[in-house]
């Protein structure tokens, strides 16, 4: 069967963790580094997904990695274009920045009513499971497209291939 | 004690064979007491066995015999005999230790005969015993020293050395001879240590005595593993590159001059092949273009051959997905490292959406078209849904940006259905291949700069034309005036040559820019102007330059003559005249004698001969009476009768005259004298001439020929004062062309 190809977007404030997410996903790698996303970064991972029937699909994820969002700079929706998933982070440090993340994923459903949305709590291993299971139940989400919510880190790998392969199931039996 | 250890000590080392074997030869005991052993040996019959004893010390020698060749000397055989009896209270120790060893070889010799003969097993342990120690007591002392003195020299390193070393040596090659394989091992686990020592100390000198070794070596690894010489040599290549580069430059650049010059002159070699095939084409319609061009966008003309020198190729081509980034279709040129077609894809799509969010105001829609990098451009074609993108390098031509759009018009016409580009959801397999078929058409034959090998230099034809024409039009012009000119100048010459007097020299007519100039010499003024007027009068209408000299020629006599010969014979064709024409050298004087029928005729010939160049005059001895035109019928006064012998002298001859040349005509002028009235004269005149007239008819001569006048005066040659018959006289003139 034939590769397929999807895109599908990082969205959420700067800083949130997403370039960081990408590079644990595609690269193994995490570094402590901040550096700020210009304009947009896209990443390839190649996935071999597997049904329940044991169907295979091998699936080409195209990320794209765009600029965080801050209160002057919104996402710019033609990035969104096309996308048939969207990966929406947020800061478990910062709560202003899962206080965003509905909106992000209104804004993201609104241009693409069929794709299909995932979202990280991210940077989890800098706060204890207690805090983070008051979180999740505080800032409970609720979308027709939601995948699943995440509490993931990069730092230590936790979650981070679990959420972008559940996004990447959605999107292929969606 | 030293000895007791020495002795416990497994391994024989070179002390102990010392010890052992230098007693057992020259054991120094009783004579008697020997015999009477070999005797007793002989009686055991165990002689042949005997010898064992004394080879095994031998033997155990043999193995380190190197280092104990030299020890024997030290202890020569007189010594035993010297100190036998000196350690008997020292050796009186021993004898109760030294019996085992003895003892546990024995047994097995004794064995035999102690079973044959306890008596003489008995005998012999005696004997033994006796030899033994009397061996011990000599001997001890001797090899006390000799170990003490054996201990001292171990201890001694310079000693030692001294001592080894001549073995050293040779042991050594003995060795290396025998093993090399062994040696190599041992001295192996140290080589390396050795060097790195030895480089310690003297790095100089090490670093001499691996040079030579060196290069070979490395030439040698570099047949066998270039892989790895190269691998080890690579990281260090380019720094040492640019260390020689800081160090000496010029070296560097000779060094590599023939390869980069190579490379270059190769590189170059093809681009200026190209080139030329350009420069070649300066004259077709397109190398006119080119000019053009350079001049409309003012970039240099070598630019514009430059970019059509590197020829225009497409590298790989994509059918992207407008919205998503995601590629459709590809294809790339094979042998050129793939192009990652997903990366560029999404790149081109999201540089497309940031350039609309950032730079493009929401009511007007405009694409990003192209991306031009220094030696390759990404050229796009965008339509509703999806985009091609291709990656060019060389200047495109403006005919692939059509084909470009032909393309995509043909995918999203035909082949949109249900809407498979449009909702493109990332599987290829939705797509038919068909599209991909377009794409490599782009990627194989994108239409270049048509290139039509043997260029038909069109431009150079038509230009060469434009040129020719400018030059042949003011050439055919001027050849066309030329040939005018040529003409006039003909014509006037001809003219001039008619002219009897003018005929004999030279002329040079020139006509140019409408004038018309005259050169050539001729004697006098008179013929200059005469000559000048009859030129004017064939071409009136050109500007007249007269550029003849008149030049006064020395008179050359052969010249006057044979001119004064053609004068005349041009002369004695004319009607009425007959002359002989002379020259007189003397007073350069033309003489001409003989018959002129008429004044004007005479006075022509004149002229015509003082115009021969040199002839300052001419004379006239001219006898016209006996031409009858220049008769004269004479009246009686008042009278108009014709005298008989007038009409007999006069008029039948000139009658006679006028039949023989029917083109002449006369003009017939009756004159008067000056008496009288003026009326009645006229009259008389008019009557004479008429009289005349009707004589000349009557002979049969027409009246047409005849005119009839009269005139009161006397004629021209008769002056006033001159008798009045004379002036009563009817003559006549004669009219010339009256002929048809």
């Amino acid at each position: 069967m034939a590769v397929i190809s999807k895109k599908i977007c990082m969205v959420g404030d700067f800083g949130v963790g997403k370039t960081s997410l990408i590079r644990r996903f595609v690269e193994r790698q995490f570094s402590d580094r901040y550096l700020s996303t210009v304009g947009v970064k896209i990443s390839r991972k190649m996935l071999e997904l597997q049904d329940a029937q044991q169907q295979s699909q091998e699936m080409k994820l195209m990320i794209w990695d765009i600029e965080g969002q801050t209160k002057f700079k919104a996402i710019a929706p033609s990035y969104l274009q096309g996308a048939n998933g969207v990966l929406v982070v947020g800061d478990v440090t910062r709560q202003e920045t899962l206080e965003h993340l509905e909106e992000q994923i209104h804004k993201f459903t609104e241009i693409n009513p069929q794709g299909a949305v995932a979202v990280a709590f991210n940077k989890a291993d800098l706060l204890d499971s207690e805090e983070m299971a008051y979180l999740q139940t505080h800032f409970q989400l609720s979308h027709p497209a939601l995948v699943g919510t995440f509490s993931t880190s990069a730092k230590t790998g936790k979650n981070v291939d679990p959420i972008f392969e559940q996004l990447a199931y959605q999107i292929w039996h969606h | 004690m030293p000895i007791s250890s020495q002795n416990s000590v497994p391994r024989p080392d070179l002390s102990q064979a010392e010890v052992q074997s230098n007693p057992t030869p020259s054991s120094p005991q009783g004579l008697d007491s020997l015999e009477g052993l070999v005797d007793l040996l002989d009686d055991l019959n165990i002689v042949e066995e005997s010898p064992p004893p004394s080879p095994p010390p031998q033997e155990n020698a043999a193995n380190p015999s190197p280092p104990r060749r030299p020890l024997p000397p030290p202890p020569p055989p007189k010594k035993p005999g010297q100190t036998t009896s000196s350690k008997s209270s020292k050796g009186a120790e021993r004898p109760s230790k030294p019996p085992p060893p003895p003892k546990t070889t024995i047994p097995p010799q004794g064995s035999a005969p102690r079973s044959e003969s306890p008596e003489t097993g008995e005998k012999l342990r005696e004997l033994l015993l006796d030899l033994l120690d009397a061996d011990a007591t000599t001997v001890s002392q001797e090899v006390a020293d000799k170990l003490h003195h054996l201990e001292a020299e171990l201890h001694n390193p310079q000693r030692l050395a001294q001592v080894l070393e001549p073995m050293f040596l040779m042991l050594l090659q003995h060795k290396i001879r025998q093993s090399p394989q062994a040696v190599g091992e041992m001295l192996g686990q140290i080589m390396d240590v050795a060097i790195a020592q030895g480089t310690k100390q003297d790095k100089i000198a090490m670093s001499r005595a691996l040079a030579e070794a060196l290069t070979l070596a490395l030439s040698q690894q570099t047949g066998n593993a270039p892989q790895e010489v190269g691998q080890a040599l690579g990281p260090a290549m380019g720094r040492a590159i640019s260390e020689q580069v800081r160090l000496e430059k010029d070296a560097m650049v000779d060094a590599l001059y023939p390869v980069i010059g190579h490379t270059i002159s190769k590189y170059m070699g093809e681009t200026v092949t190209r080139i030329n095939q350009q420069v070649e084409s300066a004259f077709s319609l397109q190398g006119i273009y080119r000019k053009l061009k350079s001049q409309w966008q003012g970039v240099s003309e070598a630019e514009l051959i430059l970019q059509e020198s590197l020829p225009f190729t497409v590298q790989a081509v994509f059918l992207i997905h407008k919205n998503s980034g995601l590629v459709m279709a590809e294809v790339q040129q094979s042998g050129n490292s793939a192009l990652e077609g997903d990366m560029l894809a999404g790149m081109l799509t999201a540089m497309r959406s940031f350039a609309s969010e950032c730079t493009i105001q929401p009511e007007n829609t405009s694409e990003l078209t192209e991306i031009d990098y220094e030696n390759f451009q990404i050229v796009m074609e965008v339509a509703g849904y999806c985009y091609i993108a291709a990656v060019t390098q060389g200047d495109p031509p403006t005919r692939f940006y059509d084909q470009l759009e032909d393309t995509l018009s043909a995918i999203t016409l035909n082949y949109n259905d249900d809407r498979v580009i449009q909702d493109y959801q990332g599987d290829p397999s939705t797509l038919p291949p068909a599209i991909e078929e377009l794409l490599r058409e782009l990627l194989e034959h994108p239409v270049t700069v048509p290139q039509k090998r043997p260029h038909f230099p069109t431009g150079l034809f038509v230009l060469g034309g434009v040129v020719s024409l400018l030059i042949l039009l003011p050439v055919g012009m001027v050849w066309h005036r030329q040939q005018v000119a040529h003409r006039q100048e003909e014509e006037v010459l001809a003219a001039l040559e008619q002219t009897p007097e003018l005929a004999v020299y030279d002329f040079q007519a020139e006509v140019q820019g409408g004038k018309l100039e005259l050169t050539g010499k001729v004697p006098n003024a008179q013929l200059k102007e005469q000559a000048a007027e009859i030129a004017q009068e064939t071409h009136p209408t050109l500007e007249f330059n007269n550029q003849l000299l008149a030049v006064q020629v020395p008179p050359n006599r052969g010249a006057i003559l044979a001119e004064m010969e053609r004068l005349q014979q041009v002369f004695n064709e004319m009607t009425g005249v007959e002359i002989t024409a002379n020259y007189e050298p003397r007073e350069n004087r033309v003489i001409v004698e003989g018959k002129v029928m008429a004044q004007p005729l005479a006075r022509q010939i004149a002229q015509g001969f003082e115009q021969i160049p040199g002839v300052q005059s001419v004379l006239f001895t001219l006898n016209n009476q006996e031409f009858p035109t220049e008769a004269r019928i004479y009246f009686d006064t008042n009278s108009a009768d014709i005298a008989a012998q007038e009409r007999e002298n006069k008029i039948l001859p000139l009658v006679e005259f006028l039949q023989e040349n029917p083109q002449v005509g006369l003009q017939v002028i009756g004159h008067t004298d000056r008496s009288g009235e003026e009326e009645y004269n006229e009259n008389l005149a008019v009557r004479r001439a008429q009289a005349v007239q009707r004589a000349i008819e009557q002979e049969g001569i027409s009246r047409d020929r005849l005119q009839g006048e009269g005139m009161t005066q006397s004629p021209p040659t008769i002056p006033a004062e001159s008798p009045f018959w004379l002036s009563r006289v009817v003559r006549f003139e004669v009219i010339q062309g009256t002929d048809e």
